[in-house]
Parts: C-alpha cells; structure tokens; sequence
C-alpha cells in the first residue's frame, strides 16, 4: 500500500475541516451576493434615468460645446484607467481576468496611468509599474457607500479638467448573471453623446426641453452627477461579481474536497482490509505450520 | 384636477412612483410650481422642501440639490438624498420585494 492508514486518517481529517471552512464561505458569500445585486439593482434607476436624460439633451449646440465632451486627440495626454478589484482573493479567476484585461490596455495605452480600487488590482500594479498609479482607493471590503465613489469620481474628474490626462476608462466586473461575470471596458470622458444608448424612435422626435436656470447651469450640475452615479454603479457591480465569483469558487473547493475524501477513503479501507488478510494469512500459515 | 405621475429617484433606489396633483420645487433661482401638463423641462434644484399635493393631503421632504426633468406628463425627480420620506403614503421603503 501506497500509504500508512494512519497518515491517511490523518488527511481525510483535514479535508473534512476544510470543507467545512469552504462550505461556509460559500453561503455566506451567497447571502451577501443576495444583498450586493439587490443594491445593484436599486441603484440603477439613478444612473438610468440620467443617461436618458443626457441621451435627449446631449445633441443640442450647449452640450457639445462642453469640456466634458470635449476629445483631446491632438494634444498627446496620456488615458487614465480606473482598475476596479476586489480587496480579497480566494474568488477563482475574477481578479486575474481583470488584470489581464488592464495589461491589454496598457499594451494600446502605453503611457495610461492607474487609479486602482481594491487591494489586488492595486497589489498587482504596485509590482510592475509603482510609478504608473496615480491613486488608489483600498479596503472598502465590498461596502458600498456614496462618499468613497464621489471621491473617486471628483479626482477622474479633477484629472481630466486639469487637462493632466486626455481620457478616462474604466475595466470593472460587469455581471452576467449570479455564474458568469467577466471584465467590463468602459469609456468615462470624454462623455460620448452616442454612448448614452438612446433609442433611434427616440432621437428621431427630440424633446424641446426648458432648461432652468439656463443650459450651461443645467450641464454644469448634470454631468458631475451622472459620472458620479456612474462610478457608484460599478462599484455596485464589481461587488456583485466578486461575491458570486467567490461563492461558485467555494462551490468548486467543496465539491473537491468531497472527491478527495472519498478517494481516501477508499483507498484507507483498501489498505485497512489488506492489512486484516495479511494478518489472518499469517494466522492460518502459522497453524498451518504446527499442524504440519 | 388633472393628475400626472410623479418617480422619485434617489443615486440608491426609486422611492416614490404615484400619480399627484401638484409639485413645488426649490429651483435655483427660486421656488416654482408644477402642474400636470407642464411644458418638457429640466430644471436644476437646490437644497430645500418639495412639497407634493395629491387629492386631499400635501406632504413636505426634503433634497439637497438634485433635478427635475418633466416630458409627457411624468415628472422625474433627482436628488441623491432626500429626508422625511418615510411619512409620504405610498412611499417605497426598499423593504418589500
């Protein structure tokens, strides 16, 4: 026999415990995926309705005359990459999908800098080009609140007004559903009138807006808001997708570990049987031998 | 009086769907009106009360800024906080689902 039934003993007892550790972080991240797509959920009406907003005022002369909208092709500025993570690992390929679609990026965008959320992202990054990171957002351990992401979106937003970079893009999680997530590019400014996904029935009868207290007043106040609900939004999503990768990774880990201990097991109770035939073989030959 | 339908939209969820008489904002330049028919507009608010008139009762919160947008009889407000929600009928409490 390969092994000792004692060192067997020993390892299905350990495979057992960590099942157990695996099992239970697959239902606690069940239920705080429950909560982060309920938020998600709540929280998109907001951004919604302000890109269909936008959509419908974004083709008018005040609009496209905004430094928002403004492209910065000629002036060679370098892009600037929000890098959304999650802060701990054990969620199967979720972080490493996302780098590797960040390092895509930097092989178009050789001179993009970083702003990173989440402690792997920023890990990551902090290894190969420290000097690259502009700034960088860590431990909001999945918790949404509305300070953390109107911080981040006034320092985009602060970046791109004072002209130190060209454009802003975003790589986060985008969810699919509660088993498919994948890494989700995202332009962020210069505001495309295009992106705001406007129906043709819709662009076709355009709606004569008032604008109150005048139309630069009404881009002014409109357009921080929505990049703002923009970033709220994927962080609510990223936080999404990191809870189920780590659900559906613990399910894989669990499902594991049950292999693994039946395969012991089995072998434990080969070993033990061969062990009782050689004992009694030995018996037998033995009186066998007095008979004899 | 004519109804036109009120959403409430705060940057966490909708909190308010319901059909009302009358709105009034606190616009930039100053407190204004709404009634159902209104002209489309988008106007931009500041911090205040909004006062929403149905039938026989009138409820008061309160914004910190946010928008208005009114285009065929359905009124949008934007705001990212709003305050005394939980006393308006018919308010969503983010509860049920």
């Amino acid at each position: 026999m390969a092994k000792g039934i004692k060192e067997l003993r020993l390892r299905i007892r350990s495979i057992k415990g960590t099942k157990k550790i695996t099992r239970a972080m697959e239902m606690v991240s069940a239920a705080k995926l429950r909560r982060a797509q309920q938020e998600m959920n709540a929280a998109r009406p907001f951004t919604r309705k302000l890109q269909v907003l936008l959509g419908r005022l974004a083709l008018s002369p005040t609009a496209q005359e905004h430094p928002l909208f403004e492209v910065r092709t000629e002036e060679k500025l370098p892009a600037l990459l929000l890098f959304v993570t999650s802060d701990r690992g054990l969620c199967g390929g979720f972080n490493a999908n996302l780098a590797k679609a960040a390092e895509r990026y930097l092989r178009d965008k050789p001179d993009a800098q970083l702003y990173c959320v989440g402690r792997k992202g920023y890990e990551y990054f902090r290894k190969r080009i420290p000097e690259r990171i502009v700034g960088h957002s860590l431990d909001l351990n999945t918790k949404l609140d509305g300070e953390t992401a109107d911080g981040i979106g006034n320092f985009l937003l602060a970046r791109f007004n004072d002209r130190a970079v060209g454009e802003v893009d975003i790589i986060s999680g985008e969810f699919v559903s509660a088993s498919t997530n994948r890494p989700r590019r995202q332009r962020y400014l210069p505001l495309e009138a295009k992106a705001f996904g406007l129906s043709d029935e819709e662009a076709a009868k355009p709606i004569d807006y008032l604008l109150e207290p005048s139309p630069e007043r009404v881009f002014d106040a409109l357009l921080p808001t929505y990049l703002r609900s923009v970033i709220y939004l994927a962080l609510a999503e990223s936080f999404t997708c990191e809870h189920s990768s780590r659900m559906l990774a613990m399910n894989a880990a669990t499902k594991n570990c049950d292999e693994l201990g039946d395969s012991l097991t089995l072998q434990m109770n080969k070993a033990r049987q061969a062990a009782i035939t050689t004992e009694i073989i030995e018996i037998v030959s033995g009186a066998a031998a007095l008979e004899g | 009086m004519a109804d036109f339908r009120l959403q409430i939209v705060t940057s966490q969820r909708t909190v308010f769907d319901e059909s009302v008489t009358a709105l009034t904002l606190p616009g930039e330049s100053g407190y204004f009106g709404v009634l159902a028919n209104h002209a489309p507009i988008v106007s931009v608010l500041k911090a205040g009360k909004v006062t929403i008139r149905r039938a026989a009762k009138e409820d008061e919160v309160e914004i910190f800024g946010g928008f208005l947008e009114m285009s065929n009889n359905v009124a949008t407000l934007l705001a990212e906080e709003i305050k005394g929600m939980e006393t308006v009928a018919g308010a969503k409490t983010g509860k049920e689902e």
